[in-house]
């Protein structure tokens, strides 16, 4: 069964007693802003069984203006198809083109498939990877080949060359 | 907390900055300046109630402006409060003894090497018998006498309130903007870059003006989060010490998103020095996500100590 990971921000998804008023299979109404459709779909990325969500992580962290810690959810594809929600295979947009085959359109959705698509991911608490471990594995990744220093962001570049040099 | 009806004397120089006022209901800004070594009379220049030029720099008000340090002169009476800068240790507003919505605000510490600013002078014109005449409205007038300082940007006296004051509206017009915004870990925003600027160019005098403001009741938590998290990003070394304190601090807030905006702050920071206040917090911290996140915080942090000091 495959899973699917979606970057979020950890705190929209926090509950228990910080929030009394929420019930307790609730989640924060913020959490939307991590769900927010864009022509009725969302971008997920396939967990593939072997390397785990890592590399996932990595290539979407190169994207990104600077290091920082990483938080996501993973949610069961099934869970969502059994929603109605289509999974459609198209190709990402990250520095590492392996990762790009693993890019997931979740697709058709309306305002209660997004309300049970955010009931399925706050089962659990997103994970959270923090900044060295993300500077870590983008560093490595452009080490090893999987990513180009020029794809990727180039708010990063400095920084990881940087580090290749510190390494070297 | 009662609010003093007036300010005492806590310094006289040599020395005063004093305005006066021509009656209790004009509340024109027909003041003078009555000493040698106050600025010259060119150095502030009000042009009406919601516009004053200082030090070559025009201001304008609004009667909710932070800016209402200038406000005696100014703005709105049923407005008006002053900002005084009672002690390094800490920062005080203080609402004239007609304004019972008035209060103290607490503030953070600030390092004894950094302080922001420091009050020499100031007296209350009623019992320096300055104005003797002025009814308690007017005689409740706390006005300051200020040699004040800020070490990053090497600004003193009216030059630090102007730029305090420009900086104050200037977050504050970000914070109106950022509601419209979704911020995401490691990306910038419209928010995040005019932080880094107002802090980069600003310095403490920013920083301080930050941390008043998340520290309100009513702030937005979402960019008051942000703004923790971007404390830990901004490159500004002089304030670095600055940024690891207000951090640590709100690593005790009683809101969830500014404590894991803060331990995240101090991950990206990543100065060991923050070790004893992020333990202190990991004991205290009731939430599984944020203790793990705090936990997290630690453990790099004590690898970054063991890196510095193998």
């Amino acid at each position: 069964m495959p899973y699917l990971l979606r970057m979020v921000r950890r705190s929209r998804w926090e509950h228990g007693s910080a929030f009394p008023w929420l019930d307790i299979d609730d989640v924060q109404a913020d959490a939307l802003q991590d769900l927010v459709p864009k022509g009725n779909s969302l971008s997920f990325y396939e967990v593939p069984d072997q390397s785990g969500p890592d590399p996932i992580v990595f290539a979407l962290a190169a994207n990104r203006d600077n290091f920082a810690n990483f938080d996501y959810v993973v949610v069961a594809a099934d869970e969502l198809e059994s929603l109605g929600i289509a999974i459609n295979e198209t190709m990402g947009l990250t520095p590492w083109m392996r990762i790009n085959r693993l890019h997931r359109d979740v697709a058709q959705l309306s305002v209660k498939r997004v309300s049970g698509l955010v009931s399925v991911a706050a089962k659990n608490l997103p994970i959270r990877m923090n900044l060295k471990v993300v500077k870590a594995g983008v560093v490595n990744a452009v080490k090893d080949g999987h990513m180009a220093i020029d794809q990727v962001n180039e708010n990063l570049r400095d920084k990881i060359i940087e580090d290749l040099n510190r390494d070297n | 907390m009662s609010i003093p009806s007036s300010t005492t004397i806590e310094k006289e120089g040599p020395f005063t900055q004093v305005f006066e006022g021509s009656s209790e209901n004009d509340w024109t800004p027909i003041w003078k300046f009555r000493s040698e070594e106050a600025p010259p009379s060119d150095d502030i220049e009000f042009r009406d109630n919601q516009t004053a030029i200082i030090s070559g720099a025009t201001f304008q008000f609004e009667p909710t402006d932070y800016s209402a340090i200038f406000h005696p002169w100014t703005a709105n009476r049923s407005r008006s409060r002053v900002h005084l800068f009672t002690s390094p240790e800490r920062v005080v507003i203080r609402g004239l003894p007609e304004f019972p919505d008035a209060r103290i605000l607490p503030t953070i510490p600030m390092s004894s090497s950094m302080t922001v600013v420091e009050l020499e002078r100031s007296f209350n014109p009623r019992t320096h018998g300055i104005v003797p005449a002025l009814p308690n409205a007017l005689g409740g007038l706390i006005y300051g006498a200020f040699s004040s300082y800020d070490a990053s940007t090497e600004l003193r006296g009216w030059d630090l309130y102007a730029r305090a004051a420009g900086v104050a509206l200037r977050i504050k017009k970000a914070f109106e903007k950022a509601e419209d915004e979704i911020f995401e870990d490691g990306m910038e925003s419209a928010f995040s870059e005019v932080l880094k600027t107002i802090i980069q160019s600003h310095g403490l005098i920013a920083l301080n003006e930050l941390c008043r403001v998340i520290s309100q009741e009513h702030v937005n938590i979402e960019s008051g989060a942000e703004v923790l998290r971007q404390l830990g990003l901004v490159g500004h070394s002089p304030s670095k010490m600055y940024r690891r304190d207000i951090l640590s601090r709100f690593l005790e807030s009683g809101v969830l998103q500014f404590r894991d905006g803060a331990s995240l702050g101090l991950s990206f920071l990543d100065d060991p020095s923050a070790i004893p206040a992020v333990r202190t917090a990991i004991e205290k911290e009731l939430s599984i996500g944020v203790k793990e996140s705090l936990e997290q915080t630690l453990q790099q942090l004590v690898d970054t100590q063991g890196c510095r000091t193998s």
